[in-house]
C-alpha cells in the first residue's frame, strides 16, 4: 500500500510538472527496456518461485490460467460500453492482473498515454477492491475466488486478506498464482498488442 | 515491441546465470522501483502535457473502475464454476 502511494504521489508530480512547459528530455524507452531487464533478471534469478511452480501439481497449474481466461472474459464486456478505448486496449488494461507499475508503463509505451493513464488506475482498483471486499468474494464465489481477483499481487500485498479470507492452507497456491501472473504480465501484455 | 522481450530475455537468462551471485542480485532488485518511480514521473508528464486527457479525468477513472469491476467479477465467476473440479482431484 505504501509503494502504490509513492508510485501514484510520483505519477502527481509528473501531471503537475506537465503543464509547465518544461524541456525534458524523454529516455523513458530506453530506461522501459532497462526496467525489463531488471525484472528479467529477478525473474530468472528466482529459483525459488521456479521451483515452486515446477512442484506444483497440475491441477494448481490451471488456477492462474482460470484467472487469465476469467480477466479476459470479464473485460471484454466492457468493449461494448467502454469507446474511447481500443479492444486490444482493453484486454491489455485486464492483463495487467493488479500489477499496475509495469502494466501501465508498458501499454503507455506501446499504446497511448490515455489507455496507460487508464491501466494504472484500474490495476490499483483491481488491488484495492479485493483488499476491500475479499470477504464478500469469498462468501457468493468460494475461496479460490479472493485469489483469482487479487492477481499478480496474490503474492504480496492482498495475501494477508486472502489468508484471512480463504483460509491458511490456501498460502502456498495464493504466492504461486501470484508469481505466475507477475511474470507472465510483461510477457502477455506485448502479445495482445501483437496480435 | 521485439525489444520488450529482448529485455526481458536477456534479463532472465543473466539473472538465471548470475543466481548464485547474492549481491548483483540484491542490487539489481533495489534499481526496479527507483526505476519505476522515474517512469511513472514520466508517464505523469506525458499526461500532464495532454489537455485531451486532464479534460477527461473522470471518464478515465469510471472507464478504469468498470475494467476493474469486469475482471474481478470474471475471475470470480470461473473459479467459482471451476473450483470443485481443481481440488478434489488434488
Amino acid at each position: 500500500m505504501k509503494n502504490s502511494l509513492i508510485i501514484l504521489l510520483f505519477f502527481i508530480i509528473g501531471i503537475i510538472c506537465g503543464q509547465f512547459d518544461l524541456k525534458i528530455p524523454d529516455y523513458s524507452l530506453q530506461v522501459l527496456y532497462l526496467l525489463l531487464f531488471f525484472v528479467g533478471i529477478s525473474i530468472g534469478a528466482d529459483k525459488k518461485s521456479w521451483s515452486t511452480i515446477l512442484q506444483m501439481k497440475h491441477k494448481i497449474l490451471y488456477i492462474p490460467i482460470i484467472t487469465i481466461l476469467g480477466t479476459l472474459l470479464g473485460v471484454s464486456i466492457t468493449i461494448f460500453f467502454i469507446k474511447t478505448l481500443s479492444q486490444k486496449d482493453i484486454l491489455s488494461i485486464g492483463a495487467g492482473f493488479g500489477y499496475y507499475s509495469l502494466s501501465s508503463i508498458i501499454i503507455t509505451k506501446v499504446s497511448t498515454p490515455l489507455a496507460g493513464a487508464t491501466a494504472l488506475l484500474s490495476n490499483i482498483f483491481r488491488e484495492s477492491l479485493t483488499l476491500i471486499f475479499a470477504p464478500l468474494i469469498h462468501k457468493y464465489f468460494g475461496a479460490l475466488a479472493p485469489i483469482g481477483a487479487g492477481g499478480a499481487t496474490s503474492m504480496d500485498t492482498t495475501l494477508p486478506v486472502i489468508i484471512k479470507t480463504s483460509g491458511k492452507e490456501y498460502v502456498a497456491i495464493s504466492i504461486f498464482h501470484g508469481t505466475f501472473l507477475t511474470v507472465i504480465v510483461p510477457l502477455i501484455i506485448p502479445i495482445i498488442y501483437s496480435l | 515491441m521485439v525489444n520488450i522481450f529482448i529485455a526481458l530475455a536477456l534479463g532472465i537468462i543473466l539473472g538465471f546465470l548470475l543466481s548464485n551471485k547474492k549481491k548483483v542480485i540484491l542490487l539489481s532488485e533495489k534499481i526496479i522501483n527507483p526505476i519505476i518511480y522515474i517512469l511513472l514521473f514520466s508517464m505523469g508528464l506525458s499526461i500532464g502535457k495532454n489537455k485531451r486527457i486532464l479534460e477527461n479525468f473522470v471518464q478515465i477513472g469510471k472507464n478504469a473502475f468498470f475494467l476493474a469491476f469486469f475482471s474481478l467479477l470474471g475471475t470470480a465467476f470461473l473459479l467459482k464454476i471451476s473450483k470443485k473440479r481443481i481440488l478434489n482431484e488434488k
